[in-house]
């Protein structure tokens, strides 16, 4: 049975059109990425990059919501969240960098193809968005913890440029700035900036190729080789008026919703993908004495009902998500202060559920999950790398403690 | 920014360097552990390596890990240091020009040291001393008589202690099973052995001289048929398969080898029939020991990065280990890795002292090892992984060593028995577990075909 169909989702919620998408993104991804696993490590540049393609230009993906008079494919957003889940769920299962990249991407059309009213900002990027030949790969500039430069704040946390307005637009600046998930390979940042002499920040479009924008050396992080990372300072960059996508923190918190949606996905893909490779493990290896297949072993078969389980619940979270941000009427709007925080629990009970589960799957394999072979260490490292950049969860837990029980003052 | 230099910090924090520590923080360092259960001559050595790692290796640890991506030149410098060190031939009786350090305790308390800094550097040397260690209480003299003096020289001799084999290494470990699992077998021709099969994953494979090798005479036998024979390299039918590239522990090579028809004297076989089983299990149970402190040297690296993080990151107004939260992660942090330390030391000093606490090779010993094995690397995985969520998105990041030491302890919870052997390693010290206690309800479903 394919994994699809062996761990539950909401079924019925979920459009044909998605699950056939989610199909060929699976077999799409087991040529591009899966076949080619070794070599792309030599060669990420040569390899990752046509797979990005195909995933993001060839599919529509990468221009998925936009509005089709602009050349996009015009999908509703109030069914966009199942597509998300599923289709991303599959780029997870391939690499989770691979997702991660969708996620911000689809994020960002999300929340521009979302505003109520337009401006010129869609109509001047849609070449980017519907462009076929490069994947147009978007970073976020987000507030971080801790303090450092002016220290002009966003609920507590550092805000990384600031922006001050000029005759012709905005000018930024920002020293050490840190995109996520990758500041190297990004063509286009969006950064939540503050905003010189003004209370309220600004979320600001700007493009990898603008003046002023350098970019560090690459980064080792611990995971996430497909995202990667890099620095940014910011000297007097120069974006046009129209760059600023929004103003307050309803659209910032729907980008969020959106964000952890495609956090949750790619973890469930990392997991889908991690239960293949035990369950070809449990097939085959055999624990001496009564010459038992692993899976038949009471002790190591109920470490993997356990992986299953947790398996099943992470895929449920994402799809849960999905749901809310598809059923407006029902949770509340994804700009509310209300999903934010339920997008924020699912998607860290997600990740620490999925990192649990790499964890426990890798001490089944003993060595072979250890080595790069078997590519088991490989989600293992990516999902602790995203559950990182989704920040400290005890911090999480302040924010829930906020919305559950009114906390102040944390 | 901050803490991301944190080499000489985090190093200093914990040692000499830091001026800013205060006298009461050093004194809570300093007593770790009760240095009085290390004997005197030992406890020289232990801060001689704990002022190694200060000096030579915290400075570098990161740069270490690069050196592997490439030809590991530095990783070989570091080794070779330690070399001249007299690290090396450390383990050998005085009389063949060692030191005569065989405490367990002494081993674990130097892995300790070595775990903060880098752990899987010093592998290349601990190696000799593990693989070794039988020939060494065997008495072995031919053994000794041929090889010690390699490893007195001021060039890095290298030893395996080969074990694991492409089915299993559990099923080696396993003591229910007797040596059934060994499947690489060793023949008597004349005054040689022969040795035909094959190993993966042994430290140092690939680059030892000489391989301390896990093998059978004849599984009829049971525990008599598990033979120690070493096997200098090179050496006709031996050859070496590929490196093993992995998540981490970088600095140490693993790999497979095979012996087609490797022929060495008789003598090289550690002991004999029954004796070659209980150095076996003895060298288990040793390597417990020094796996639960090297996951505590891991755990203790990554509280002395987190804690060197947030003492500069300041966060909403004071330095981030002002905040009772981080306060509260840091002490968990703190009685898990002391809880883990106290755990080890009290093993390794049983074990050191069989006059006081029975047997070194018993079920209670092979418990108790395990115990603290299973508790300190699980600790170490607990530990890595606060640190890192206290760091947020910088604890991902590999210009900071948090990273690195989660990916790095890993693997030490899952050699030497793994989780589950493990924990029936430690059931047995309780009560006399079988795994393969009779089970009639099995046997009738087999027999019967019924379900
Ligand atoms: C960096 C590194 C260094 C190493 N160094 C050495 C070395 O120096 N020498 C050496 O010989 N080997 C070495 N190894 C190998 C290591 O010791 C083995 O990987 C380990 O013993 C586990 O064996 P395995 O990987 O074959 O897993 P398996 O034996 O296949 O075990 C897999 C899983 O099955 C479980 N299991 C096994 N048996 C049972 C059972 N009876 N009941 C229930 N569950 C069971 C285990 O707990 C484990 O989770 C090294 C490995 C690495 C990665």
């Amino acid at each position: 049975m394919k994994d699809q169909e062996l761990f539950p989702f909401p079924r019925g919620r979920v459009q044909e059109a998605d699950l056939s998408l989610a199909s060929s993104l699976r077999e799409m991804m087991e040529r591009e990425v899966a076949a080619k696993r070794l070599e792309m490590k030599e060669d990420y540049e040569g390899l990752l990059r046509p797979a990005l393609r195909r995933a993001l230009c060839e599919t529509g993906l990468q221009r998925m919501m936009w509005p089709q008079h602009l050349g996009g494919e015009g999908h509703e957003l109030h069914l966009a969240p199942y597509t998300v889940a599923a289709a991303l769920e599959q780029l997870g299962r391939a690499d989770t960098g691979l997702a991660v990249w969708a996620a911000c991407g689809m994020s960002l059309q999300a929340v521009l193809c979302g505003r109520a009213e337009g401006d010129g900002l869609c109509e001047r990027l849609a070449p980017l968005f519907r462009d076929e030949g490069d994947p147009l790969l978007i970073s976020f500039i987000l507030p971080v913890y801790g303090e450092g430069g002016d220290g002009a704040l966003w609920q507590g946390r550092r805000l990384q440029v600031t922006a001050e307005r000029t005759d012709k637009g905005w000018r930024l600046n920002g020293k050490a700035v840190r995109p996520l998930p990758g500041g190297l390979d990004a063509g286009l940042f969006g950064a939540l900036c503050a905003v010189e002499g003004e209370k309220e920040p600004a979320f600001l479009i700007i493009p990898g190729d603008v003046q002023g924008l350098k970019r560090g050396p690459r980064l080792r992080a611990t995971g996430l080789s497909a995202c990667r990372q890099a620095e940014l300072d910011l000297d007097e960059a120069e974006v046009p008026a129209d760059a600023c996508a929004w103003r307050g923190d309803a659209e910032t918190r729907r980008l969020f919703c959106w964000y952890r949606l495609g956090m949750a996905a790619a973890a469930s893909g990392a997991l889908l993908a991690a239960h293949g490779i035990i369950a070809e493990w449990g097939d085959n290896r055999v624990i001496k004495g009564q010459g038992r297949l692993f899976k038949n072993n009471p002790l190591t078969a109920s470490v993997m009902g356990e992986a299953a389980q947790e398996t099943a619940v992470v895929r449920l979270l994402a799809y849960d998500l999905a749901e809310m941000l598809a059923e407006a009427e029902m949770r509340g709007e994804a700009g509310s202060e209300r999903l934010e925080a339920y997008s924020l629990l699912l998607a860290h009970q997600a990740l620490a559920a999925a990192e649990r589960v790499l964890h426990r799957i890798m001490e089944l394999m003993a060595s072979a999950g250890y080595a790069k072979e078997w590519q088991l260490e490989r989600y293992w490292r990516d999902v602790k790398t995203v559950q990182c950049q989704l920040g400290c969860v005890e911090l999480a837990r302040h924010a829930l403690a906020r919305w559950f029980f009114g906390s102040e003052g944390l | 920014m901050a803490a991301r230099s944190a080499d000489a910090g985090s190093g200093g924090a914990r040692g000499r360097g830091d001026a800013g520590m205060r006298a009461a923080d050093l004194e809570i360092l300093d007593n770790r552990y009760m240095w009085e259960l290390v004997a005197p001559g030992d406890r020289l050595f232990i801060s001689m390596i704990r002022d190694f790692v200060d000096r030579e290796v915290m400075p570098i640890r990161r740069q270490l890990e690069e050196s592997t991506r490439g030809d590991f030149s530095l990783v070989r410098e570091v080794q070779q240091k330690l070399v001249r060190m007299g690290f090396q031939k450390a383990f050998l009786p005085a009389e063949y020009g060692g030191w005569n350090l065989t405490a367990a305790l002494t081993y674990c308390l130097v892995l300790d040291e070595f775990g903060r800094g880098e752990p899987a550097c010093v592998a290349a040397l601990g190696g000799g001393a593990w693989a070794m260690r039988p020939a060494v209480f065997a008495g072995n003299r031919r053994v000794l008589d041929d090889f010690a003096h390699r490893f007195c020289g001021d060039e890095l001799y290298v030893a395996c202690f080969a074990m694991t084999e492409p089915s299993g290494g559990c099923n080696i470990e396993n003591v229910d099973l007797h040596g059934r699992g060994i499947h690489t077998r060793a023949r008597l021709e004349g005054d040689e052995w022969v040795l035909d099969g094959s190993k993966v994953w042994p430290t140092n494979s690939g680059i030892s001289d000489i391989y301390c090798v896990v093998c059978n005479t004849d599984p009829s036998l049971g525990d008599e048929g598990i033979a120690l024979i070493y096997v200098p390299v090179p050496i006709e039918g031996f050859s070496f398969g590929r490196f093993e590239d992995k998540a981490g522990f970088r600095a140490s090579r693993e790999g497979d080898f095979q012996f087609d028809g490797v022929r060495v004297p008789r003598e090289y076989r550690a002991a004999g029939p029954g004796e070659d089983a209980e150095l076996l299990h003895d060298n288990l149970i040793f390597a417990r020991l020094f796996s639960a402190a090297w996951a505590v040297g891991i755990a203790q690296g990554a509280f002395d990065d987190a804690l060197a993080f947030a003492r500069e990151k300041v966060v909403a107004g004071r330095p981030l280990c002002q905040h009772s939260l981080a306060a509260n992660l840091l002490a968990d942090m703190a009685i898990d890795i002391q809880v883990g330390r106290d755990s080890y030391v009290n093993a390794a000093y049983m074990y050191d002292h069989p006059e006081s606490y029975g047997s070194r090779v018993s079920p209670q010993m092979l418990s108790r090892s395990t115990l603290t094995k299973v508790f300190c690397s699980d600790m170490a995985v607990r530990v890595t992984n606060l640190a890192m969520e206290l760091m947020g998105d910088a604890g991902g990041d590999a210009s900071y060593h948090v990273e690195k030491l989660w990916r790095d302890n890993k693997i030490i919870q899952l050699w030497e028995g793994g989780v589950q052997l493990g924990k029936l390693d430690v059931a047995r010290g309780y009560y006399r577990y079988e795994q393969f206690h009779p089970n009639s309800l099995y046997e009738r479903m087999r027999g019967g075909g019924s379900g």
